[in-house]
C-alpha cells in the first residue's frame, strides 16, 4: 500500500467501510466455498477498496461492484474446481444478495434472541464451531462423536436457527 | 427428485460435497430462486455466527490470559483488521461483547476511572433524550428507586429504573421498543493520557429485571460515541443520525438478553480505542425489547446500576 494517510479520508473511509463491513463480508461468503476463501477474498477487497477510495458518494454500490470483481478474479483462478459455481452463476448470487440484504440485516438481528433460546449445549457447540481455528474432527473427538455424526448435529442446529429466524421476523412482522 | 436441500446447502458450505453434489447444487441454483433464497440465507447465518463465535473467543482469552489476549486479541471476526489499519493507517477501535465482569488487565499499566455511577444521590436523569451538556444523565423517562418487588440494587441502596421508551418533547411519535439513558463524559482533562492513541475506553453497567411476559424479551446494550466538541451541537439539535455518521469512533455492544431471574444482575462491558482527537465520550446504556409490535416498548420494572466507565492505556497496533 504505497498511498500517503490522509486522515479525513482515512475517517471517511473507516466511517464507510464500518457502516457497511458486514453486508460486505456476507455478500463475499455468497460467492465463495468456504470461509476461509472468504476471509482471504476480504483482505484483497479491503485493499482495493482504500486503493480506489475517493469518495463517499455511492459508496455501498461502488463497494459491492468492488468486492463482486475481486471474488469473480479468485474464482477464475479455481475454475476447473467443479465445487466452484461459474461465472453465470456468481452474476445471479452477487444480484440477489444485493436485493436481499435489508432482510439479510433483519435475519442477523433476529439471530441474536435465537442463539440465546437454544441449549447452552447447543449454543457453546456452534460458537465453538464457528471459533477460528477449530477443526472440526478435533471437535468431534474431544465430544467423544464421529465427525459425521457431528456434522449433523451441527446442520440440525443451524436448521433450528434458521427457523428461528424465521418465526421471529415472521411474528414481527404480524405484531 | 426430493432433494433435502437444507441438506446439502450446509454440506457445500461445509466442503463436504461430492463433485456431482457441488454441480447439482449449481443447476439448482440457476433454475430456482427459492434453492437461491436458502442458500443465501444460510451463507449469511455463516457470517453472523463467524461474528459471534470471534467476538465469544475473544473474550475467552482475554479473560484467560490477559498479557496473550493482548497480542493475539485481533482475532475471530475481525481478522482482516489488521491488515486495512497496516494498510491504511487506520486504527480500529472497536471491541464490544458482554463478559462476566468488568475487566481491566493489571498488564496494561494505569488504568483510570472517569466515572463510577450507583444513582445513590445527585439528581435523577434528565428526561430530554440525548444529553446537550457532560456530566449529567438524561435519556428517556426514568426514576431512581430503592429495592423494588424483589429487585436489590447491584451497589448501595439505589438504582436507576427505566420507565418508557420515549423522552419529553419527543418529536417522533413512531412506537419505540428501545429505552435508554445517555451521559456526555468530557475527557479533555485526562487527554495527556490518550493523544497518543494508545489508550481505551472501557464501558460496563450492571442490568435486571422483575419478572416478565413469556413472550417478550429485552436486551441490553452498550454504545460509545467519541466525539470533537464540534458535534455536540449536532447533539444539541438532536440530529441523532448526524452524530452516529459524524463521530470520531462508534462502538457498539452485541445485545445481551436479559434473564427471567430477579436476583442476578447481568453485567454487559464495552471497550473503544480513544481517537486521539477525541474531545468527549458520548454513552449510552439501553434496552430493546423483542418483538417488535405496533406500541412502543412496555418496561415494568427494568433496572440499571453500577456503571463504570475507565480509561486504560493499551499498546497501539502494528
Amino acid at each position: 500500500m504505497s498511498q500517503p494517510p490522509d486522515h479525513p479520508q482515512h475517517d471517511q473511509f473507516l466511517r464507510l467501510y464500518a457502516e457497511h463491513e458486514v453486508a460486505l463480508h456476507t455478500f463475499v461468503r455468497s460467492l465463495l466455498p468456504t470461509r476461509q476463501e472468504a476471509s482471504e477474498v476480504m483482505q484483497e477487497v479491503i485493499v482495493a477498496l482504500w486503493q480506489g477510495f475517493a469518495s463517499a458518494e455511492e459508496f455501498r454500490p461502488w463497494a459491492f461492484g468492488v468486492a463482486r470483481n475481486v471474488a469473480r478474479m479468485h474464482l477464475r483462478r479455481r475454475m476447473r474446481d467443479r465445487h466452484v459455481f461459474d461465472d453465470e452463476l456468481v452474476n445471479r448470487l452477487a444480484d440477489v444478495a444485493v436485493q436481499q440484504e435489508p432482510q439479510f440485516v433483519s435475519e442477523r438481528e433476529a439471530l441474536e434472541s435465537c442463539l440465546q433460546k437454544l441449549p447452552q449445549s447447543q449454543k457453546e457447540l456452534v460458537l465453538a464451531a464457528y471459533t477460528k481455528g477449530t477443526r472440526m474432527d478435533d471437535l468431534a473427538t474431544r465430544r467423544g462423536q464421529t465427525p459425521m455424526s457431528f456434522y449433523k448435529l451441527l446442520h440440525r442446529i443451524r436448521q433450528a436457527l434458521l427457523d428461528c429466524v424465521e418465526r421471529t421476523l415472521s411474528q414481527e412482522e404480524t405484531a | 427428485m426430493n432433494t433435502d436441500w437444507h441438506d446439502l446447502i450446509q454440506r457445500y458450505i461445509a466442503g463436504l460435497t461430492t463433485e456431482d453434489e457441488s454441480a447439482l447444487l449449481q443447476d439448482s441454483l440457476k433454475r430456482d430462486d427459492a434453492v437461491v433464497r436458502l442458500y443465501l440465507r444460510y451463507m449469511n447465518l455463516d457470517v453472523a455466527l463467524e461474528a459471534h463465535a470471534g467476538s465469544q473467543a475473544a473474550v475467552t482469552e482475554m479473560l484467560v490470559s490477559p498479557h496473550q489476549a493482548e497480542s493475539r486479541r485481533w482475532t475471530g471476526w475481525l481478522s482482516w483488521r489488521p491488515l486495512t489499519a497496516a494498510a491504511a493507517g487506520i486504527v480500529f477501535g472497536m471491541f464490544c461483547t458482554s463478559v462476566v465482569f468488568a475487566y481491566v488487565a493489571p498488564s496494561l499499566g494505569k488504568a483510570m476511572t472517569v466515572l463510577q455511577e450507583g444513582f445513590e444521590s445527585g439528581p435523577a436523569p434528565l428526561v430530554t433524550g440525548a444529553p446537550i451538556e457532560a456530566g449529567k444523565w438524561s435519556g428517556d423517562f426514568t426514576e431512581i428507586v430503592g429495592e423494588q418487588e424483589g429487585v436489590r440494587p447491584a451497589n448501595g441502596g439505589k438504582m436507576l429504573r427505566f420507565l418508557s421508551a420515549d423522552y419529553e418533547g419527543k418529536s417522533n411519535a413512531s412506537p419505540s421498543r428501545t429505552a435508554s439513558v445517555w451521559r456526555l463524559v468530557d475527557l479533555r482533562p485526562y487527554r495527556r493520557e490518550f493523544a497518543d492513541g494508545g489508550a481505551v475506553a472501557q464501558l460496563s453497567a450492571a442490568l435486571n429485571a422483575q419478572a416478565f411476559p413469556q413472550d417478550r424479551s429485552y436486551f441490553e446494550f452498550l454504545q460509545i460515541h467519541a466525539l470533537d466538541t464540534a458535534m455536540v451541537a449536532a447533539l444539541k439539535q438532536r440530529h441523532r443520525t448526524e452524530v452516529n455518521n459524524s463521530s470520531l469512533a462508534l462502538t457498539r455492544s452485541a445485545g445481551v438478553e436479559l434473564d427471567r431471574d430477579p436476583a442476578t444482575w447481568q453485567r454487559i462491558d464495552c471497550e473503544q480505542r480513544l481517537p486521539g482527537n477525541a474531545d468527549l465520550l458520548l454513552i449510552e446504556i439501553g434496552l430493546k425489547q423483542m418483538p417488535k409490535t405496533n406500541q412502543s416498548a412496555e418496561f415494568a420494572g427494568h433496572y440499571l446500576d453500577d456503571v463504570r466507565l475507565t480509561l486504560a492505556r493499551r499498546p497501539l497496533l502494528p
